[in-house]
C-alpha cells in the first residue's frame, strides 16, 4: 500500500496547520487583543471551540462565563436563611393561593425552621409565603379532595386572621413539629372562609353540581357552551362562570316552571343523543350540559323543591 | 543584493510571515507562491534558514472561510514546495508572524539556533504519515455479537417476536452493541497501533478526528495514528497497512508524506 496525498483535501491541512506546527515566542508575535498568533475571526471561522481553548484563546471569555454562572447556580442553591437561623424541615411543598382569578397551588421547598415557616421557589427565585412562627395561632390539619383523592393538608391562621392551605407530603410530621417549636396552645378549629361569594343570611345551597352552560349569543359570538357551577339553593338556582367566578344566571325559584332532562336536537356544540338540562322560567329557558347522573340529580333536586315548597309564593304549572 | 532584495526593502512592511525553517544555507526566493501571492524567499543564519515573506505586522483574518481555506492551502503548498528542495523542514502553524525584518529573523534564528538544527536532525530522511483505519459497521457488530453469547441470545430472542414486541428489546440490543463497539474500538487501536510501531520512528494516537472524506463516510473510523517514518521504512509500513486493509470490512486510508507537524517538540521559539 503506497502513502498517496492525492486525495487529501482542505480538511486534512486544516487540522495540521491550526492545531500543529511550530509557534512563535510571545515577545516577537503580534497578537490581537491579547489573543497571541492567531486572528480571532479566523479562529472561530475554522477550529471548533475546544480547540481555541486548549490554545488559551478566549480564555477571558470563558473564565468569565463560568464566574458568572458559578455564582448564579450558588445563589439560587442556597436557602434564604438568616444568621443563627436553623432550617428543621426542609420539604417539598405547595400552598394554596390566588393569582389574579385564577386560585391554584405554588409548590417550592417549604422550609421550617427555629423561627420561620416559609415556601421558597429556586428558579426563577421568590420568597412564595413566609411567616413568623409566634404569628401562628390555630393549626388544623383536614382532609380534602385532590383530583379526586382524598389528601391530608394543612390549615394555618394567623393573629391577623388570615388562613393558610399548605400541603407537604407528610403532614403530620410538619403539624407535629410546628406545635413543638411555637410550644403554645394553639387553636385546632379553623374556619375556612369560602372563596364563593357568600351567600346572604337564611339561605342555604340544597345542591351544586359542576355544568356546562348555554351562554347567550352576545354580539358576534353565537350560543356557546362555557364551564362553571349551577347551585341551587333555597332561594334561587344560579350558575356561577368558573373563569371569573361572576354569576351569569340567575333565577328565583318562584319563577322557575319547570326542569327536566332530555335530547335537545336544536343544540350547537353536542351531540344529537346527548342531554341537557332544560329549566324553564318566566321569560325564558336555560340549558346546562354535564355528565347524564349529575343532570338528573340536579333535575330531581329542583323536582324535590317544587313537591315541598319552601317558600310558599311557588306557583306550580303542570 | 538581488532585484527582488531591492525591492523588499522599499516596502514599507515590519512583518515577516513564518512558513517553516530548513537546513539551508544561503538566501534565496522561491517565487510568488505564498499567501496572496507574496514572494517567498529564505532568510538564513548559519546552515538553516527561515522560509518567510514579507508582510505587514498583523495576522491574516478573514470571515470569508473560502479565502482562510485558500490561505491555508497556499501555506501548506509552501511547507510541501521548501520539503521538496531542502528536505525536511520544521512547519509553522497558520500565522505566526515575526515582528520586524529579516534581521529580527536571523536573531531568532541564531538565538535558537542549537535547538533548530537538532530537531532538524532529528527529522532527517524522516516525514510524517497519516494513517486512518475504517471498519465496516455491519461486520464490526456481526464480530461483536459473534463473540458474545449474551448478546447472541438476545437477537435471536428479537428475531422470533413480533416486530412491535421487539421494540424494546431491540433499543436494548442497540445500546449493547454500542457499548461493545467502543471496547472493541479500544482493543482493535491497540492491536493496529502495536503492528505500526514495528515499522515507525514515532507514533501518535489522534484523539479526535475531525474530519473524515466523504469515501469512508459508510464505514466507522476505529483508530487514527499520525506516524513519523524513516524514508526507507515507508514500504514496509505500507505493507502492513496493506495487510489490515485487505482484511475483509477494513479500509486504511494512508496518506503523506507530510512535514512533521505532529512530532516538532521545540514548543514556541
Amino acid at each position: 500500500m503506497e502513502p498517496s496525498r492525492l486525495e487529501c483535501d482542505i480538511n486534512d491541512v486544516l487540522d495540521k496547520l491550526l492545531t500543529k506546527g511550530l509557534v512563535l515566542n510571545a515577545d516577537l508575535i503580534i497578537s490581537v487583543a491579547g489573543v497571541p498568533l492567531l486572528g480571532v475571526n479566523l479562529r472561530a471561522a475554522i477550529a471548533g471551540m475546544e480547540t481555541m481553548l486548549e490554545y488559551g484563546m478566549m480564555e477571558a471569555w470563558d473564565r468569565s462565563t463560568r464566574e458568572w454562572y458559578t455564582k448564579e447556580f450558588a445563589g439560587r442553591m442556597a436557602a434564604p436563611l438568616v444568621m443563627g437561623e436553623e432550617a428543621i424541615i426542609r420539604t417539598f411543598g405547595s400552598i394554596w393561593g390566588s393569582q389574579g382569578i385564577i386560585n391554584t397551588w405554588k409548590p417550592g421547598f417549604l422550609y421550617l425552621t427555629n423561627n420561620r415557616l416559609f415556601l421558597w421557589r429556586k428558579e426563577p427565585p421568590e420568597m412564595l409565603f413566609e411567616v413568623s412562627l409566634d404569628k401562628i395561632e390555630g393549626l388544623m390539619v383536614k382532609k380534602e379532595n385532590h383530583f379526586k383523592k382524598e389528601r391530608e393538608e394543612l390549615y394555618l391562621q394567623f393573629d391577623c386572621g388570615e388562613v393558610a392551605r399548605i400541603h407537604v407530603s407528610n403532614v403530620t410530621e410538619l403539624e407535629q413539629a410546628i406545635k413543638m417549636i411555637v410550644g403554645k396552645e394553639l387553636e385546632n378549629r379553623i374556619v375556612i372562609p369560602s372563596e364563593r361569594t357568600p351567600l346572604p343570611k337564611g339561605e342555604e345551597i340544597i345542591r351544586e353540581e359542576k355544568l356546562w352552560y348555554l351562554f347567550p349569543a352576545q354580539s358576534i359570538i353565537g350560543e356557546t357552551w362555557r364551564p362553571g357551577r349551577l347551585c341551587l339553593t333555597n332561594k334561587r338556582l344560579f350558575w356561577v362562570y368558573r373563569v371569573d367566578n361572576q354569576k351569569m344566571f340567575e333565577v328565583p325559584l318562584d319563577k322557575v316552571t319547570s326542569a327536566n332532562v332530555k335530547a335537545h336536537v336544536l343544540v350547537p356544540g353536542i351531540k344529537a343523543e346527548d342531554k341537557v338540562l332544560n329549566v324553564a322560567y318566566d321569560g325564558g329557558r336555560a340549558l346546562f350540559y354535564g355528565k347524564v347522573e349529575k343532570l338528573c340529580e340536579m333535575e330531581s333536586a329542583i323536582q324535590e323543591i317544587f313537591l315541598k315548597p319552601l317558600v310558599p309564593s311557588i306557583v306550580r304549572k303542570t | 543584493m538581488s532585484e527582488a532584495g531591492l525591492a523588499r526593502e522599499t516596502e514599507v512592511t515590519q512583518g515577516r510571515y513564518v512558513y517553516c525553517i530548513a537546513n539551508r544555507a544561503g538566501e534565496m526566493s522561491l517565487g510568488n507562491i505564498g499567501i496572496e501571492h507574496a514572494e517567498v524567499y529564505t532568510v538564513s543564519h548559519k546552515d538553516i534558514a527561515g522560509v518567510v515573506h514579507a508582510c505587514q505586522a498583523q495576522p491574516y483574518e478573514s470571515r470569508n472561510e473560502n479565502k482562510v481555506k485558500e490561505w491555508i492551502l497556499s501555506h501548506n503548498n509552501v511547507i510541501d514546495k521548501a520539503s521538496e528542495r531542502f528536505g525536511t523542514v520544521l512547519p509553522f502553524s497558520f500565522d505566526a508572524i515575526v515582528k520586524g525584518d529579516d534581521d529580527t529573523v536571523k536573531d531568532r534564528l541564531s538565538k535558537g539556533y542549537e535547538k533548530l538544527k537538532q530537531e532538524l536532525e532529528r527529522f532527517r530522511d524522516k516525514a510524517e504519515y497519516t494513517v486512518q483505519i475504517f471498519c465496516d459497521q455491519n461486520k464490526l457488530t456481526d464480530k461483536i455479537v459473534g463473540e458474545n453469547q449474551g448478546l447472541r441470545e438476545l437477537k435471536e430472542k428479537i428475531e422470533k417476536m413480533p416486530k412491535r414486541a421487539a421494540y424494546l428489546l431491540q433499543r436494548k440490543f442497540e445500546l449493547q452493541v454500542k457499548g461493545a463497539h467502543n471496547v472493541m474500538r479500544v482493543k482493535l487501536a491497540g492491536e493496529f497501533a502495536s503492528k505500526i510501531k514495528e515499522h515507525v520512528e514515532e507514533v501518535k494516537v489522534e484523539e479526535k478526528v475531525s474530519h473524515v472524506p466523504e469515501s469512508y463516510k459508510d464505514k466507522k473510523l476505529i483508530a487514527a495514528f499520525s506516524c513519523l517514518v524513516h524514508k526507507e521504512r515507508v514500504k514496509r509500513l505500507g505493507d502492513a497497512l496493506g495487510e489490515i486493509n485487505s482484511q475483509e470490512g477494513y479500509a486504511v486510508r494512508f496518506t503523506g508524506p507530510w512535514a512533521p507537524f505532529s512530532f516538532v517538540k521545540l514548543g514556541e521559539i
